[in-house]
């Protein structure tokens, strides 16, 4: 009897205690992101009918550990992590990706002063090039990704250093700071006509990957899918910066398949 | 203006003189608080560009330039910057308001630095600009370069003084607005008293010979003793205050306004003034009875002169034709023996014997009198006078008293002429009393010496218990050849009002149907 009701108190303390997590990695400000993103915590809740407990994780590091501590149902990073994650071994699913102004996906490029002499990728051998992000496939890996198909190595580049975003990338080419930046597509746009131009581009790659949790009940799992596919309020989409969650399609993630043999070739920011 | 109230005079007045003062205070310290407000301004200017500088310093060693440009733009959004630069050691601008112009250098800048370690202003007219090195203890890591506008912040802080002016200037004309409308009720309520009091001018002209009426002066904390004893009570603390004001006429202005009692019961101008005209009217209602008074005098003194002159002329030659009949008769009855001529010529003997004493009445009626001054004794002339006539009214069974106070000094009079007004007096009782057939028959002459209104004054009553003197005939009583009597001459009372007159004394009568009263007051000081 006394047993019985020790389960039972354990089960209602769990019930009470349990919350569903909902991490975003993220280098952005966190009281912008955290109030972007709880407008999906606070959907969620609503569609589950449970608490939702909303993180926003600078440090890939620190994804990782709480993945290790199973403290995570579901997270939103850049694809990289996403296999990373995969890699780790831990039971997660790309669930969706991230529409933002139409497009799933998104390109990597590098750029250089429009008055530079670098006229080709073989001739940022021996130059300064930064890069945006060192943890986004876009402003980082997928530069990288240019760099190696035309066989510049980390040997190649000296100095070679992440400025933490890509508008801190841009500024240092404008300013002489560096030579040459690897930065998201979109991010190069708006600076083309403040001195710059874009030297290469990348192929494209998913934008956000939403990875859920295998272990979550399988009714819960499909409930969530559901519910991030159904947001269609224009209020909550707006205030999250995306146009919608879409199914990501097959094959999608195939170029980033290599992503570890790219970073091999440059140590530093590995 | 001139034609406006003083309640609105007050209240405009009032309202322009507080209006003066608000612009005026407030110009003053708008012109004083644009000075110091543009110092103000530009010192935390500074300091604000100083302050972000520090809050971006790590990002000057890690040249993070989003972060740099995020600092350009917080500067840049600060009033009236104008351009921001920042250099990095080299010289290189790796922060400006215009990203165009990254990655220039500019020597001149870093040479305006020099060695410098420390913040500098330099000013060019308006446009002033800031040098700052950012520095790591005393390591320069980076330049900022600050421009903005004087004239931009003058005219940030002139917009900011307009608009507290403006609310002030609201306020202003709110209090103005209010303190003409307190104004224009307080001075109504204190000039109120000053209207009713110009109403009751303007009243007086067209009503000065009606009562005076007195409005709200009660005061029923004052004792109502009259202090300086002119009246049975004060005025100031009786219901009766009209009345009593009227009584003392004159003697409120001259006397009341010197009265401790008033002066402390007073409070306050308009209660002063308004006490002030009661009593200034109740002098001038006194004023105008006397001159009245005199007036009818002088013209019962006219009419006297003139009919003795009249008289003097006919008695005169009245007098000779009188002679000449009374002689005639006189001639008649001692040589015609007939008998008839005999009774008629002593008829017209008689009747010229009458005329004649009525001649020599109005002769000496006519005459101017000049009383002869000499102490006497009042009282033993009035008792030397009565004894001629005292077996006259005892045939009469009349009852003659004499109540003389001993205590009458002696004074200065025509003895003869005091006789004459003591019989003329005593005969008209006499005849009066004859004609009573019912007693009492009393005849009665009181002296007494009295003090009234601060003069000894000795007061002469002749009193007889006849019928009285009808209302209708009172005032007709001293003129000359008025009587009653149907042998009387009409020249009894007024030689009696004459010698009155020629000695400065005063006369007065009091008659009703149990007696008559005749008044002599004489006022010491008068001799």
């Amino acid at each position: 009897m006394v047993e019985r009701s020790s389960i039972l108190f354990l089960i209602l303390f769990y019930k009470l205690s349990y919350a569903f997590t909902l991490a975003i990695l993220s280098a952005g400000n966190p009281v912008q992101e955290y109030k972007r993103f709880k407008n999906l915590s606070e959907y969620l809740a609503k569609r589950i009918n449970e608490p939702v407990e909303l993180k926003i994780i600078a440090k890939v590091d620190q994804l990782l550990y709480l993945y290790e501590k199973e403290q995570i149902d579901m997270s939103i990073t850049c694809p990289i992590v996403y296999f990373e994650l995969k890699d780790r071994g831990f039971d997660i699913n790309a669930v969706a990706v991230i529409k933002i102004n139409g497009q799933i996906l998104e390109s990597g490029v590098i750029v250089v002063r429009k008055d530079s002499d670098i006229k080709t990728v073989k001739d940022l051998k021996d130059k300064r090039v930064t890069l945006g992000s060192s943890i986004c496939a876009s402003n980082c890996v997928m530069p990288l990704y240019v760099l190696s198909k035309e066989g510049i190595t980390y040997e190649d580049i000296p100095d070679l250093w992440s400025s933490g975003s890509d508008k801190a990338a841009i500024l240092a080419v404008i300013a002489g700071l560096a030579d040459a930046a690897g930065v998201k597509e979109e991010s190069a746009l708006k600076f083309l006509d403040k001195g710059i131009k874009i030297l290469a581009k990348s192929p494209y790659v998913p934008r956000y990957v939403v990875n859920l949790s295998t272990n979550l009940p399988k009714r819960k799992f499909r409930k969530i899918v559901k519910s991030l596919y159904h947001l269609n309020d224009e209020k909550t989409l707006k205030r999250l910066g995306i146009d919608a969650f879409v199914p990501p399609p097959a094959g999608l993630f195939d170029i980033l398949k290599d992503y570890k043999s790219i970073l091999n070739q440059y140590p530093m920011l590995k | 203006m001139k034609n406006l109230s003083i309640q609105w005079k007050i209240a405009f007045l009032t309202s322009v003189y507080i209006l003066i003062i608000l612009v005026g205070s407030i110009l003053f310290a708008v012109a004083n608080f644009e000075k110091n407000l543009l110092k103000e301004r530009e010192k935390n200017t500074v300091k604000s560009i100083v302050n972000i500088i520090e809050s971006y310093k790590d990002f000057f060693i890690v040249r993070n330039l989003e972060k740099i440009d995020e600092m350009v733009k917080t500067i840049s959004s600060l009033e009236s910057i104008d351009e921001v630069v920042v250099l990095d050691i080299d010289g290189r601008i790796i922060g400006h308001s215009d990203i165009g112009n990254l990655g220039k250098f500019s020597r001149e800048l870093l040479d305006k630095f020099g060695q410098k370690k420390e913040a500098f202003l330099e000013k060019n007219k308006n446009l002033i600009k800031y040098f700052y090195p950012v520095t790591v203890e005393t390591t320069p890591i980076g330049y900022v370069v600050t421009s903005y506008d004087r004239e931009i912040l003058k005219a940030s802080v002139d917009f900011d003084i307009l608009k507290i002016a403006i609310q002030t200037l609201s306020i202003s004309f709110f209090v103005i607005f209010a303190s003409f409308i307190g104004t224009f009720v307080i001075s109504g309520i204190m000039i109120r008293p000053i209207k009713v009091l110009k109403d009751k001018i303007v009243n007086l002209a067209s009503n000065i010979d009606k009562p005076l009426k007195v409005e709200k002066v009660f005061k029923p904390k004052l004792s109502k003793e009259c202090t300086k004893g002119i009246s049975e009570e004060c005025w100031l603390s009786s219901e009766n205050a009209s009345k009593i004001m009227q009584e003392l006429g004159e003697l409120t202005l001259r006397e009341c306004q010197n009265c401790p009692k008033y002066k402390n019961s007073v409070s306050g101008e308009i209660e002063e003034l308004t006490y002030s005209f009661y009593m200034m009217t109740a002098s001038l209602q006194d004023y105008l009875k006397k001159l009245e008074e005199a007036y009818k005098e002088r013209e019962t003194l006219n009419c006297l002169a003139s009919m003795g002159e009249m008289s003097a002329k006919i008695a005169h030659e009245i007098k000779n034709a009188l002679y000449a009949i009374g002689n005639a008769a006189d001639y008649m009855r001692r040589n015609v023996n007939n008998p008839l001529v005999k009774e008629f010529s002593t008829v017209i003997r008689n009747e010229v014997n009458r005329l004649n004493e009525i001649t020599v009445s109005f002769l000496n009626f006519s005459k101017l009198i000049e009383p002869k001054f000499e102490y006497h004794n009042l009282n033993s002339v009035i008792e030397e006078s009565i004894k001629l006539l005292e077996d006259d009214f005892k045939n009469e069974n009349i009852q003659l008293q004499l109540e003389l106070d001993t205590n009458i000094p002696k004074i200065k009079f025509d003895k003869n002429l005091f006789k004459q007004i003591i019989l003329n007096l005593a005969i008209n009782a006499l005849d009066t009393l004859r004609e009573k057939k019912e007693p009492p028959k009393v005849f009665k002459i009181q002296t007494k010496l009295i003090e009234k209104q601060n003069s000894k004054i000795i007061r002469i009553t002749f009193e007889d218990s006849g019928t009285g003197i009808p209302e209708e005939i009172k005032d007709k009583i001293f003129k000359p050849f008025f009587s009653t009597k149907t042998k009387g001459t009409g020249l009894g009372l007024p030689i009696v009002y004459k010698i009155v007159y020629s000695h400065g004394w005063s006369i007065n009568l009091d008659s009703n149907n149990k007696g008559t009263r005749f008044i002599i007051e004489i006022k010491l000081n008068s001799n």
